[in-house]
């Protein structure tokens, strides 16, 4: 229940945050308009009983009354719309901002990696929408609930028994929010068919993909499988609508039932003249009124409990994101240089859930200054030791030592300002070329000297110099003047990425020359160790990820892993004299060269 | 009022543009089109729609006629008493209420489920349309081209201020019954005084019509705004999503992305706002205006029930009346009905835009085609004075370009990156056409082949390789869609690449689904993806392609399946017509055949023994990798020092 609160609060929050004049004018006005109808009943029944009796000044006076209310409401009407979309959008973008800081500022990764946490960041990126609708739903809602009010008074004024209808009005909710049930438990039975019917359609509409689908003849095949994936969504949408109808058609049996009920019993008032000819007018306008009050708290009554259900979710989010901070109670600096080196300490790393260790008591000593080389098959552990070393997760047992420090203690931030990478699945930000290679260090974009540094770093000089705009050109084929790059290019300028910062304890190069030619890649080779040599006035560590024996047979130390262990570790002569895996694998690559 | 559907979005400038007086309102134009198209969505719904919008049009007007009168003969009927003639119309109006009510209220649901299920059936049918638009060209150009993404985002569900076209049929009921009901209420009051009744049919429409114009051009502007939107989605999404954020974390962009967010939302929103805000000039005087009618109006009435000869039951009638003729509201649901119908016309002639003038860089459809022989290529295909440069671009990436390719053997093609090897794979599989010079396939244009015939003889592994979030059997399978049921034939294709032991280790073995975002979803690593796309296009070859493009197979292999690869190289390719394009020498010294692309042009040309003695780049690159495993074999004491 406090959670539930808590929810709501948070997501009204956003509406008053990002548009207060506007949210309060739309709840404001939404209640107004909330009492016309009943006023509108009101004046009508004044209207009549002054016709009855003959006195012109009330019905001129109610008449113009009703008149004014009237334009008011249009007034209202038309500055009530441009509120409505301008709190949506604006909370939309306000709730974006806080999904971008919650989802993209978790410093780990597992929310974006674990099937338990997966599933309800996707839910939250596919419904984001509706936690812009708080305001609008919660608005809506109390506006019909006013107006429920304000009719069940003028009904009961009438006679107390009309406020059967008001009775009735409850069951109809009911009815209808069983019905709306149906259509909301029908859209998340098709949360999965939905998101396959979007992943095909985008299969279908992206350049990259299109290649396949005509070299293959799928284009057709596509179209078909995503017709077939939209008719389950859309079967069982459509159904649980037709369905929901039904009971609503049942509700909407008795509803007029109540309404025909309410008017013969005003009638036989009046007949037998305990009512006034005005409140048989009157009791016909709040029947009406009645029918629209039920449907509006149904509706946004739905509306909102959706919104809620999202909401729910958003905290989640921030709960979890809090958790998932990695607790620094007393926080260490992060060294200006490393003096040692990095220790693995018997670093142990499960799955959650299961006894199987990715990584089984690793220990070694990266020295300071020195290239270490990660070699081992596919599912060796390689990409985990790696995720470790960055602090994207923490291992579960043993401590991996920054010149003797336990990193546990080092706030991730800081680490990461102190670590570069090139990954082998980098990512393609399709921005100004130097915002792509610049990123590296935010503050650093608009300086060209360190921009192309870094890319006579990489080697990637050439790339920029080729592009019409220089620096300055907009990548990506689909943003308007935009230019296309290969992806040997595309690598090139992550790696241009990786080489801006000029101070890190830890370089990763996970497989970042796999689309290199070899050329490139010698090239490339040799500024490494270069840099890495040069590292040696801060004492970085490079760590090299690669299958290319000719590359790793140069690095200081080279570790070997095998099933999560360390099968062999040593420098390229050491190991070759072992005669063990490592000289195994490299005599199998090395025979390509003979 | 009611958004759910939406989040609200769209942006302006002043430049709604002045038309001449007598064309049609943009929104009515628009209307119009998603009318005549819901028919073909759903024929019965949308009859079934119509004859909801007439009874919720009419019968709240029947309603309001016989309360009226039934107030009418109230006093009769009490005067004369229960049993009268009085008394008995009155219970005859009571159960023609009755039965209208029950009418009205019963087909309100009708409406609703009509309505929201034949919108759905809208977006997708709209979807389905831009499907096979986009799928119709045998080329790629036009899916880069920002102008059609833009489109293609419209309807793809899932985006920022998406203006679903179903919005437009959730509204056009509701607003249809509002504008016919306060119409039919008008008439009512021609009864009464037919000059009121003109000024009142005059002024709404007027008022409404002005309305659904700004409306429309705010969707107008808005859609103007799509590639900026789209812009803002791509930054939060890369946020949100998974694939940057390693580096996302490693640089500490988060709030660099959230500031850039931030700042371009506002440009693509900011004159959404401005434009949006109602003029003042616009809302006092239509105000004022019905402030004016109903004035008279409810005056008029007055004097007439108490000065004149208007009986109560007409007062109620024309009071009722005069009430419902102000229901032509101003709410939400207009502002969606203009909104959201923008875009539909746009939608319906994409694949007439699109067929009517191909691309910069596709081949036009309207070419004729001529069969390709069941051997095709039995001999060569050949590059002939071949020159390319991408569309909105004007470096040329090939120029004059020569080459032969010869049937039935296996090509290598190496250079640096960006020197274009990629292209010609494109070219040769007719996802672009030269823009200079001709590809033959033994001496026919390849300009001339039907391109689908020709493509079925191409089966290809390109770089960045499609990851279907489909089962094992479907990613490979789709190499060949008209085979996909033939699992041994996928066995196959899966042994020969090394990774049937893989899918048969999968929890759910064949029918696993390659993606976390489903239920008993698994991913895979690069390198068994890399393997299952093989898999895929070696499925084709089984099929009876001819023609293997194979560009960077083993990039993301490890040591040993990298090895088992090229040693199977020599089976694999077997009779076909292969082109490789590689940067690992291991597998390139296996081809038949290996050429050197430099500057646009083919500088060596030979095998692999030829090339190294030719002692030229390839012997220098060769001999460079070479160099690096050899000196071990020789020289024990050098170790880690570099050639």
């Amino acid at each position: 229940m406090r959670d539930t609160f808590r929810a709501f609060a948070t997501t009204i929050g956003f509406g008053f945050r990002a548009a207060p004049w506007h949210a309060a004018f739309q709840i404001v006005t939404e209640i107004a308009l909330g009492l016309v109808g009943p006023f509108t009943g009101y004046s009508i029944k004044l209207l009549l009983d002054a016709a009855v009796a003959k006195d012109l000044d009330l019905a001129l006076t109610g008449g113009t009354v009703l008149s004014v209310t009237i334009a008011v409401l249009l007034v209202a009407m038309y500055y009530n719309a441009h509120c409505i979309f301008t709190v949506i959008e604006r909370t939309q973008a306000l709730a974006d901002r806080k999904l971008m800081n919650l989802i993209g500022g978790i410093d780990g990764l597992a929310h974006h990696e674990r099937p338990e946490y997966l599933d309800q960041i996707y839910r939250l990126r596919e419904e984001r929408e509706s936690l812009a609708e708080m305001t609008n739903a919660s608005a809506g809602f109390v506006a019909a609930m006013v107006s429920f009010a304000a009719t069940s008074v003028l009904l009961a004024q009438v006679h107390p028994a009309l406020l059967s209808l008001a009775l009735v009005a409850g069951v109809s909710m009911y009815i209808s929010s069983k019905a709306n049930d149906i259509r909301v438990e029908a859209q998340e039975d098709t949360s999965e068919p939905e998101r396959l019917r979007r992943h095909l359609y985008d299969v279908g509409t992206t350049a990259g993909a299109g290649k396949e689908l005509r070299v293959f003849g799928l284009t057709k095949e596509i179209v078909r499988r995503h017709h077939t994936a939209s008719d389950e969504v859309l079967q069982t949408r459509n159904e649980a609508d037709w369905r929901a109808a039904r009971l609503k058609g049942i509700d909407a049996l008795i509803n007029a039932g109540a309404f025909i009920g309410a008017i013969a019993l005003v009638l036989t008032l009046a007949l037998n003249g305990q009512a006034t000819i005005g409140d048989v007018g009157l009791v016909v306008q709040l029947a009406v009124e009645m029918g629209m009050v039920v449907a509006g708290t149904v509706g946004y009554g739905g509306d909102f409990l959706w919104t809620l259900k999202q909401a729910r979710r958003f905290i989640w989010l921030e709960q979890y994101a809090k958790s998932a901070v990695k607790p620094t109670p007393e926080p260490l600096p992060t060294p200006k240089r490393l003096a040692h080196g990095i220790d693995l300490d018997a670093v142990t790393f499960h799955y959650p859930g299961t006894d199987r260790p990715i990584l089984d008591n690793v220990s070694a000593h990266l020295p300071a200054g020195s290239v270490v080389a990660l070699v081992g098959e596919n599912g060796a552990g390689k990409t985990t030791l790696v995720k470790l070393l960055c602090d994207f997760y923490q291992p579960d047992g043993g401590q991996i030592l920054v010149d003797g420090e336990d990193l546990a203690r080092v706030p991730t931030r800081q680490w990461h300002q102190r670590v570069s990478t090139a990954f082998q699945d980098f990512a393609q930000f399709e921005f100004l070329a130097r915002e792509t290679v610049g990123v590296a260090s935010t503050g650093k974009i608009n300086d060209d000297d360190v921009l192309n540094g870094a890319l006579a770093r990489a080697d990637a000089t050439s790339i920029v110099a080729a592009l019409p705009q220089g620096l300055d050109t907009q990548l990506g084929t689909t943003w308007s003047e935009g230019v296309d790059l290969s992806g040997g290019q595309w690598q090139k300028l992550a790696l241009s990425r990786g080489l801006v910062r000029e101070d890190p304890l830890l370089v990763v190069f996970d497989e970042p020359t796999a689309a290199l030619d070899p050329q490139t890649e010698h090239a490339l080779f040799e500024r490494f160790a270069a840099a890495a040599r040069a590292g040696h006035e801060h004492g970085t560590v490079t760590l090299l990820v690669s299958h290319r024996f000719s590359t790793v047979r140069m690095a200081d130390l080279i570790i070997v892993l095998e099933n999560g262990r360390i099968r062999e570790i040593g420098d390229h002569q050491q190991l070759m004299d072992r005669g063990d895996l490592y000289a195994e694998l490299y005599e199998l690559q090395s025979r390509a060269y003979r | 009022m009611n958004t759910r559907e939406g989040a609200a979005q769209a942006s302006a400038g002043q430049g709604g543009g002045s038309r001449p007086p007598w064309r049609l309102p943009e929104t009515a134009r628009s209307i119009l089109v998603v009318l005549r198209v819901l028919p073909e969505v759903g024929r019965a719904r949308t009859w079934t729609l119509a004859v909801c919008v007439i009874l919720a049009a009419a019968l709240p007007i029947g309603i309001a006629v016989a309360a009226g009168q039934l107030i009418g003969t109230i006093d009769d009927a009490v005067r004369a008493g229960p049993g009268s003639a009085a008394a008995g119309t009155a219970t005859a109006l009571l159960v023609a209420i009755g039965v209208m009510v029950v009418v009205e209220r019963a087909a309100a649901p009708v409406m609703g489920a009509s309505a929201a299920t034949l919108g759905r059936d809208l977006d997708r049918y709209l979807q389905e349309r831009v499907l096979t638009a986009v799928n119709r060209p045998g080329g790629i150009a036009h899916l880069e081209d920002p102008a059609i993404q833009d489109e293609i985002r419209i309807v793809r569900g899932l985006g920022m201020s998406a203006y679903r076209p179903s919005q437009t049929v959730e509204a056009l009921p509701a607003v249809l019954a509002n504008w016919l009901g306060a119409l039919g209420s008008v008439a009512v009051l021609f009864a009464f005084e037919w000059w009121l009744g003109l000024l009142w049919l005059i002024a709404w429409p007027l008022i409404v019509y002005r309305m659904q114009r700004d409306y429309a051009r705010i969707g107008e502007e808005g859609y103007k705004q799509s590639t900026e939107l789209r812009g803002v989605e791509y930054t939060r999404d890369l946020a949100l999503a998974g694939p940057a954020a390693k580096e996302i974390r490693v640089w500490g962009i988060n709030n660099w992305l959230v500031d850039r967010f931030e700042r371009s939302w506002r440009r693509a929103i900011g004159p959404v706002a401005a434009a949006r805000r109602p003029s003042p000039l616009a809302v006092l005087a239509s105000s004022g205006t019905i402030l004016a009618l109903n004035v008279v109006s409810f005056s008029l009435l007055a004097y007439g029930a108490i000065q004149g000869n208007l009986e109560i039951g007409a007062l109620a009638v024309f009071v009722n009346a005069l009430i419902n003729a102000n229901s032509f509201a101003v709410g939400d649901e207009h502002f969606y009905l203009s909104y959201a119908s923008v875009t539909v016309p746009k939608l319906l002639t994409l694949e007439e835009r699109l067929s009517a003038s191909a691309t910069a860089g596709e081949r036009a459809p309207q070419a004729l085609t001529a069969a390709v022989a069941p051997d095709a290529p039995a001999k060569a295909i050949r590059f002939e004075g071949v020159s390319f440069h991408y569309p909105r671009s004007e470096r040329p990436v090939l120029s004059d370009f020569d080459l032969e390719i010869t049937a039935g053997r296996s090509l290598a093609i190496v250079g640096e990156n960006g020197a274009g090897k990629t292209t010609l794979v494109k070219l040769l599989s007719g996802l672009y056409v030269p823009t200079g010079g001709r590809i033959t396939v033994d001496d026919a244009d390849l300009a001339t082949l039907d391109p689908q015939q020709w493509r079925r003889r191409v089966a290809a592994l390109f770089q960045d390789f499609s990851r279907y979030h489909l089962p094992v059997r479907d990613n490979i399978g789709l190499g060949a869609p008209e085979h996909a049921g033939d699992l041994d034939m996928m066995r196959a294709a899966a042994e020969k690449v090394g990774v049937l032991d893989v899918i048969e280790a999968l929890p759910h073995g064949w029918d696993t689904v390659l993606s976390r975002e489903y239920e008993n979803g698994v991913d895979l690593s690069g390198g068994q993806w890399q393997r299952i796309a093989l898999a895929r296009a070696l499925f084709a070859v089984e099929a009876g392609a001819r023609v293997l493009v194979l560009d960077e197979p083993t990039a993301a292999l490890d040591v040993r399946a990298e090895a088992d690869l090229y040693e199977r190289f020599l089976d694999l390719t077997e009779g076909l017509t292969t082109i490789l394009i590689s940067h690992r020498f291991s597998t390139v010294r296996r081809a038949e055949r290996i050429i050197v692309v430099r500057d646009g042009l083919v500088a060596e040309d030979g095998t692999h023994e030829e090339l190294l003695a030719l002692g030229g780049r390839y012997a220098h690159m060769f001999n460079l990798q070479a160099g690096r495993f050899r000196t071990d074999s020789v020289a024990t004491g050098e170790g880690g020092a570099d050639a």
